[in-house]
């Protein structure tokens, strides 16, 4: 497969967690510019681990789907906080307010390490607004899970079936994602 | 010398013993699993996956049957989708149990996000689903075992066993 070459970030996002294709969706018309031209290529990460290789040949597709990645331009990668910080650099309208991450008070940088520990909050919270795919949530999470499940039963909602622990049902995280779709041409 | 003893004194003299007895081996098992548990991860992170040294091949619709129904002996096939937290979650296990079982049995594995025709034909609820074949034939199946090496080696030798 010849290598193709980069012209601009790519942003890879997990297409079987309905949170991320919704922060993908968001951020797809925002990464146009007023002349239409896209500033960041936003693609699911597929299933094909070669095909992500061919983009970044360190890039491993369980990698991928653990942690959001940008591929740049140059063969670098940006990863969690730091990917997300590049989007927004690549987001014409919000642009300017992206300074703000690259300040640094004696090698800290205090703005991006927020970023940071919020993208990790994001990360940890998404099964509670409907990632089928993200599994049991982390231990600090389950509670609140717990907590809005016996609300939503309360509620009037019948008592749900308890899932598998380690186990994640076809109808719902393995689906098959439509790469042709949303894969916009690199 | 059981195979799981057979893993453990390859791990150096502190393992060693365990194949004297199954208590030593329990330890032996569990110590194996939270010592080595991150470099399997560090190791998978530099395999390809598609690349048999790791003992995991990726089976597709095309070549299942060959490779599955036709194939010789123990075979071990997980449904699993990169997506799946849980399939990302036994993948370091998994890693270390083809390294165990090697020389006796084969696994493979087939991405159901891509295969759905095998994912219907066996009747694939979710993943990491794990079938057994046995000379072509299916002997067993797991549905999301822990994602542990005892867990994992125990699901996928125990068909073989009775």
């Amino acid at each position: 497969m010849p290598k193709p070459e980069l012209t601009k970030p790519v942003l890879l996002f997990d297409d079987e967690c309905g949170v991320c294709r919704k922060i993908a969706g968001w951020v797809r018309p925002l990464a146009k510019s007023k002349s239409g031209n896209t500033t960041l290529l936003i693609r699911p990460i597929g299933n094909d681990p070669e095909e992500l290789r061919a983009l970044n040949p360190s890039l491993d597709i369980w990698d991928a789907y653990a942690t959001i990645h940008v591929l740049m331009p140059n063969g670098s990668m940006k990863l969690g906080g730091e990917a997300v910080g590049e989007v927004f650099r690549n987001l014409p309208e919000i642009r300017w307010l992206t300074g703000i991450f690259s300040i640094s008070i004696y090698g800290f940088r205090p703005f991006q390490s927020i970023l940071n520990l919020a993208y990790v909050i994001l990360a940890d919270v998404r099964p509670l607004f409907g990632c089928e795919s993200c599994g049991t949530p982390r231990a600090w999470v389950r509670p609140i899970r717990r907590i809005i499940q016996w609300a939503e039963d309360i509620g009037g909602g019948s008592p749900r079936p308890k899932p598998a622990p380690h186990f994640t049902s076809l109808s719902t995280g393995g689906r098959l994602a439509s790469p042709d779709l949303e894969k916009e041409s690199t | 010398m059981s195979l799981i003893a057979q893993f453990c004194s390859e791990q150096g003299a502190r393992l060693g013993a365990c194949e004297d007895c199954g208590l030593v081996m329990t330890f032996c098992m569990d110590f194996a699993h939270s010592s080595q548990r991150k470099s399997a991860w560090r190791r998978r992170r530099t395999m390809s996956h598609t690349d048999t040294s790791s003992g995991i091949q990726t089976v597709t619709g095309d070549t299942f049957s060959q490779v599955v129904l036709m194939g010789a002996g123990p075979i071990a096939v997980e449904f699993m989708s990169y997506g799946c937290s849980h399939c990302r979650a036994i993948e370091p296990a998994l890693q270390q149990v083809a390294v165990i079982l090697k020389s006796r049995e084969k696994i493979v594995r087939v991405n159901t996000a891509t295969e759905q025709g095998l994912a219907e034909q066996y009747q694939i609820r979710g993943t990491p689903t794990l079938v057994m074949f046995l000379d072509g034939t299916i002997v067993g199946r797991i549905e999301g075992p822990n994602p542990d090496v005892s867990s994992v080696l125990s699901a996928i030798r125990q068909p073989y066993e009775n």
